[in-house]
């Protein structure tokens, strides 16, 4: 009896100490809405605005690489002010694939790469901006700091903010919440593209050949939304909050760890870059 | 029903057959058992509030049969509500056995299969109990084990689903306890004027998941599992008394507590001290998100895995009992204090034969809550701060035998009454309330009771509200006990001023050995009848009433 009631004891009490949940605090709640729909929300949304710096760049371009370290350090500096997206591209043939290496250009990159008329590589535009009725391409071989400054340091009109997640093995979840922070009249888009960091290819490099397992940041891989983004909801005025979630499951060759999930609103009629937010993947 | 009267018939059988194979002989057991039947004839009264009853009559009724052969016992509860009275669930339509059992009951184990009543406690973890005026029937179906396995230690364990109306909820409880008496376990201690006995348990509910949605694109990510464990305390010593319990429960968002994440707790403390002709009693709780139900879902007073216990007064006299408190097991603070007092007779405040004093005052009110926005934790709360007043209750009880025949009662009793407590906002009411109660023994087979009283309220009717107990009243009660068998009383409340309603009754009763008879005619005004903080809703009556139980 007395080895039947520890036995019993024990084993009940393991069972019933281990009968209990805990959900943590940032899972309380589940989204369960409509994918691509839009709800509203009360997500705290930092009142933040970001530099959107869109790299054309290609495997074949020997100033690239110069490019490159240019936007690293600008990265250091303004860490999370600014989102980098080296969008690699063939138009020009800089894109194309070196030896057996893989294309990291995709049909998204050619077609903006073709919309903007980039003419040469490297390239780059901030937040696509324009000047003079033409947009504001520059060389990001030498230092822009201005140019980011001039951005980051003006008051955001809206804000926004990009949290990922995975439900199931590589299928994940994008929430976007904008906030406008002023009355915006005109359409708006929103585009969620993903990015990753090191993928080790061949790069063309000036004064150096072509250089082996040269490390590509910020490249872009795919685009979440159609490449011109998707509707926001007409009439939000100032203060109106509101969510949207996308899926995608993350291919094979996509490594979770370096991926980036990067989201940017843009005036529908112009394509100008409002603001923008960037999370990891994982 | 069909499904589980067969299954109790197999069961049943073969728990009688057993005892024939092993030639121990049925005959040698006995049953014993129970009926009562209630029912209701009521008409529309616009005044009162009281509808028509499409049904003309209603009834509630139940027999519970228990079959006993030494160790084993077996028992079924049939029950029929056709239709349900005014005031029970009208879940409850239909009749069927709605409780059976089997039951082993050893000197080191006792087993219970089938449904089952258990307390953990106070109950602050678990309490599966029935209270048929309540409509309450919170039993589990499945398996409890008691095992002794030396002397002073009791060890329960339990796994079952909770009753619910005709059905059983979704989900599954199971727990743990177990006490300790030191007194019995410890020889050196076996005449110790300390006693002392010390407990804990665990109770656990698993739950589907469900998607109950937070905001439009957003569901509730649920635990489906969700503990409560609870220790606690008994020691007495001499004429002294400690009684202490504290309990915590897991996060259990349900629609309860608006779906927070808080852990839920609550402490009881009850100090005694006793001594002939003078008891006094303090006791002090604390509540914070406890309602432990067996389903997220459920509102009502049904599928409570918890009992938290009240620490108000409860009063037997209508006026005092008028506004009685529910508990507010999402969160509370209370105490009450409890005097009672003879003086001794042959004194001048005692005369000839005693007079007996009895004081009690009670004061509950919510707990400090800082809402934090989202779903979350739901609120901050400073432990030892105060929210708004709930309840208070104060009342003074002498009762004096005049002379051999003769026994006075009067009470007087102050009371604020929160309306937010039973859901609606309002003004408190602040009661005052008089009782005077004199009984007559006309001789050793009749006896006669006057009751009288009075209720002044700064409550007053209002049409938007319809809190039909505002306004003073006054209400006086003639009760005649002849021949020991036979009783009649004769009553009315009548809310004088600033109230509505003149409630008239009269009643007649005949009691025959376990039989017992009743039948009443007359109004019953709308209100919450309450039981150990435990409360239902009874709607507006007007017409007969009658009740017959008997036990064999």
């Amino acid at each position: 009896m007395k080895n039947i009631s520890k036995i019993i004891l024990i084993v009940a009490g393991l069972l019933a100490f281990a009968s209990c949940d805990k959900i943590d605090e940032d899972k309380y709640t589940i989204f369960a809405g409509v994918a691509g729909d839009w709800y509203t929300t009360d997500a705290d949304i930092p009142h933040v605005q970001r530099a959107f710096i869109e790299k054309y760049t290609g495997v074949r371009c020997i100033f690239c690489p110069k490019a490159d370290d240019i936007i690293h350090d600008a990265c250091n500096k303004y860490g999370d002010s600014v989102v980098v997206v080296a969008v690699h591209s063939r138009s020009t043939g800089f894109g194309r694939p070196l030896g057996n290496d893989p294309s990291l250009c995709t049909e998204s990159g050619d077609e903006w790469f073709d919309y903007f008329g980039i003419d040469g590589q490297p390239a780059a535009m901030i937040n696509r901006s324009r000047n003079n009725n033409a947009w504001d391409i520059f060389d990001p071989t030498s230092n822009f700091d201005d140019r980011i400054n001039t951005v980051v340091n003006s008051k955001p009109n809206i804000a926004i903010s990009i949290q990922c997640g995975n439900d199931k093995d590589s299928f994940y979840f994008f929430d976007i919440n904008l906030e406008l922070l002023e009355n915006i009249s005109d359409e708006l888009t929103l585009t969620v593209l993903l990015t990753e960091d090191k993928i080790y290819t061949r790069q063309s490099k000036f004064g150096e050949g072509e250089v082996e397992n040269y490390e590509q940041n910020h490249v872009l891989r795919t685009t979440i939304t159609n490449l011109w983004g998707v509707d926001v909801p007409d009439g939000l005025i100032k203060g109106d909050k509101r969510m949207v979630r996308f899926y995608y499951l993350l291919p094979d060759n996509f490594n979770a760890a370096d991926v980036h999930a990067v989201a940017f609103v843009s005036y529908k009629g112009s394509r100008q870059i409002i603001n923008c937010a960037q999370s990891n993947l994982q | 029903m069909k499904n589980h009267t067969k299954q109790f018939l197999l069961l049943a059988l073969a728990v009688l057959t057993t005892p024939i194979l092993s030639a121990q002989g049925i005959l040698g057991g006995h049953v014993t058992g129970n009926v009562q039947i209630d029912g209701q004839i009521s008409s529309a009264d616009s005044v009162i509030g009281a509808q028509d009853v499409p049904e003309k009559l209603l009834m509630n009724a139940r027999a519970d049969i228990l079959y006993t052969n030494g160790d084993f016992s077996a028992g079924l509860r049939f029950e029929a509500y056709h239709n349900p009275m005014l005031g029970f669930k009208s879940q409850y339509k239909g009749e069927g056995i709605a409780n059976y059992f089997v039951r082993y009951q050893g000197d080191i184990i006792s087993i219970t299969a089938g449904n089952f009543y258990e307390q953990f406690g106070s109950g602050m973890i678990l309490r599966a109990y029935e209270d048929r005026y309540l409509g309450l029937d919170n039993s589990l179906r499945g398996l409890n084990v008691t095992l002794r396995p030396f002397n002073g230690i009791t060890i329960k364990a339990l796994a079952g689903k909770q009753r619910y109306f005709w059905n059983y909820s979704n989900s599954i409880v199971r727990g743990i306890d177990g006490e300790v008496n030191l007194n019995s376990l410890i020889s050196s201690m076996a005449e110790s004027k300390l006693r002392a006995t010390l407990g804990a348990g665990f109770v656990s509910k698993y739950e589907e998941n469900q998607s109950i949605y937070a905001d439009p694109s957003h569901i509730f990510n649920l635990p489906l599992n969700v503990g409560s464990g609870a220790v606690r305390m008994d020691l007495a010593y001499g004429n002294w008394g400690l009684q202490t319990e504290y309990a915590r429960k897991g996060q259990d968002p349900s629609v309860m507590n608006d779906f927070i994440y808080r852990n839920g707790e609550a402490l009881m403390i009850n100090a005694t001290y006793s001594q002939k002709g003078f008891s006094a009693n303090i006791q002090a709780k604390r509540v914070d998100n406890m309602c432990f139900k067996s389903e997220r879902t459920e509102s009502g007073e049904m599928l409570y895995i918890n009992y938290i216990p009240a620490i108000t007064k409860q009063h037997t006299y209508a006026f005092l009992s008028m506004y009685p408190y529910a508990t507010q097991t999402t969160g509370e603070m209370g105490l009450q204090g409890d005097i009672m007092y003879k003086i001794k007779k042959d004194t001048p405040l005692g005369g000839k034969y005693g007079t007996d004093i009895h004081l009690n005052a009670s004061v509950i009110t919510a707990i400090d809550t800082t809402q934090v926005p989202g779903p979350g934790i739901g609120y901050q709360s400073d432990w030892f701060k105060t929210g708004e007043l709930y309840y208070a209750d104060a009342s003074l009880e002498i009762a004096k035998k005049l002379n051999k025949d003769l026994k006075l009662t009067c009470t007087y009793g102050y009371q604020i009454f929160n309306p937010v407590v039973e859901g609606h906002p309002g003004d408190l009411h602040h009661n005052h309330i008089v009782v005077a109660d004199l009984t007559w023994k006309v001789d050793k087979k009749n006896v006669l009771r006057f009751e009288a009283e009075w209720m002044g309220s700064d409550s007053r009717f209002n049409y938007d509200v319809n809190d039909k107990r505002c306004g003073d009243w006054i209400m006086g009660l003639v009760e005649y006990n002849f021949t020991s068998a036979w009783f009649v009383s004769v009553s009315d409340q009548y809310a004088y001023r600033d109230g509505i309603g003149n409630y008239y009754n009269v009643s007649i009763g005949y009691t025959h050995g376990a039989t017992r008879l009743q039948m009443g005619y007359g109004k019953q005004r709308e209100g919450l009848l309450c039981i150990g903080g435990v409360c239902r809703m009874v709607p507006a009556s007007n017409g007969l009433t009658f009740s017959l139980t008997s036990s064999f």
